[in-house]
């Protein structure tokens, strides 16, 4: 009985998060579609763990987008987070990141212009910025957001894009 | 018996016309005790006495592809207190336009921060702050302690600027992150930081174990 109750209360954290995250960012804004994956779905322990994040042209329109996709913490400024995790450890308690991450505001070069179909990624190393030391299930996703233009000052595709949710075991 | 007469020129005579001679031709000449003149009003180049200044050993270094040489000479050149980090900081091949303190302790820089020496000499500094907040238990987990960590930080590099050389550019640029944190702090996190207070009443990561020397 006590094994359903932890159960539960575990998918109703992951449940509840993942809705303040779709309250709170808006899925496939437009015709830009973010898709997070992994380079697999089941880990040993100390195997690295490497995410993609992909962002897609749906559209018929070619916006200027940051194709830099840095990482930050979900703390940092919205100017400065270009890519932010969520990851929701076995006991859905929120992981923190486990780095301070220094990033200069965005160059004229990191933006390029998305055609029709076209996408960017980028992937990340995770098990170097978060801890996934518990044994378990990781309940993964990603958030990317530009609210930058080039120095330039052309118009750049502006907004936030949540991405779909990974769940991932690590032994 | 006549007595001959001597009608050569007195000495003092041949002298005193040489002298007046000599004393026109200087006044003809204009001449100065300095032929090249020299403006002294600038510094004449520090190279050009012999010495490399710190800033030409790092440029070298960077402009060799030496990455490591240049993060350590600049560490060494500029003073910087590493006693916290976890080993010597790294340049890493994956962070381009990142430099990151991890909770380890373990610090890495990313290739956009060897543009000159200064901005390499003030990303170690501003990465050390990191790991002195980790070692005095004031690496913060929450958002607001997150942000404070980095205001901390960017005021280290903005007080340090003339020191580390920073170009009006670099300071600017520096200005500004530290402004996008600043603002997204409370108020009352704000004054805290506008008198230097940096420590707040948050959970924070555990101090790494020292490692072994």
């Amino acid at each position: 009985m006590r094994t359903v109750r932890s159960i539960f209360f575990v998918w109703l954290a992951s449940f509840m998060v993942s809705c303040s995250l779709i309250n709170s960012t808006r899925q496939n804004e437009g015709d830009l579609m973010l898709t997070l994956s992994f380079n697999a779905d089941d880990y040993a322990a100390d195997a690295p763990i490497q995410a993609f994040v992909q962002l897609q042209n749906t559209g018929s329109e070619s916006p200027l987008i940051n194709q830099r996709m840095a990482m930050n913490s979900p703390a940092a400024p919205k100017e400065l987070r270009e890519v932010a995790f969520i990851v929701l450890g076995p006991t859905g308690t929120e992981v923190p990141l486990g780095a301070r991450i220094n990033l200069r505001p965005p160059t004229e070069s990191d933006f390029t212009v998305l055609a029709p179909g076209a996408a960017v990624q980028r992937d990340y190393s995770l098990r170097e910025f978060y801890s996934f030391d518990q044994p378990g299930q990781y309940t993964i996703s990603a958030v990317y957001q530009n609210s930058s233009d080039p120095p330039s000052g052309v118009d750049s595709w502006k907004g936030d894009l949540q991405s779909n949710i990974v769940i991932i075991t690590v032994r | 018996m006549t007595a001959s007469r001597d009608h050569r020129p007195p000495k003092q005579a041949i002298l005193g016309s040489f002298l007046l001679l000599f004393s026109s031709l200087l006044w003809a000449c204009e001449f100065e005790p300095s032929i090249t003149p020299v403006d002294w009003g600038t510094a004449p180049p520090a190279s050009s006495f012999g010495v490399v200044t710190r800033e030409e050993q790092v440029q070298e270094a960077i402009d060799d592809g030496e990455y490591q040489r240049a993060i350590a000479l600049a560490i060494d050149l500029y003073g910087i207190d590493i006693s916290d980090a976890n080993g010597m900081p790294t340049y890493s091949t994956a962070l381009s336009d990142t430099s990151v303190t991890y909770d380890d302790g373990t610090v890495e820089i990313g290739s956009d921060f060897f543009t000159t020496p200064g901005l390499l000499a003030t990303t170690l500094g501003h990465e050390m702050v990191h790991t002195h907040q980790l070692a005095e238990g004031r690496w913060y987990l929450e958002e607001q302690g997150v942000i404070m960590n980095e205001v901390e930080a960017y005021d280290w590099e903005l007080q340090n600027a003339s020191a580390n050389g920073l170009s009006q550019a670099e300071i600017d640029e520096i200005t500004l992150l530290r402004s996008l944190y600043y603002d997204v702090l409370t108020a009352e996190n704000q004054a805290l930081a506008d008198q230097g207070i940096y420590n707040l009443p948050l959970p924070a990561a555990p101090t790494p174990t020292p490692r072994s020397p």
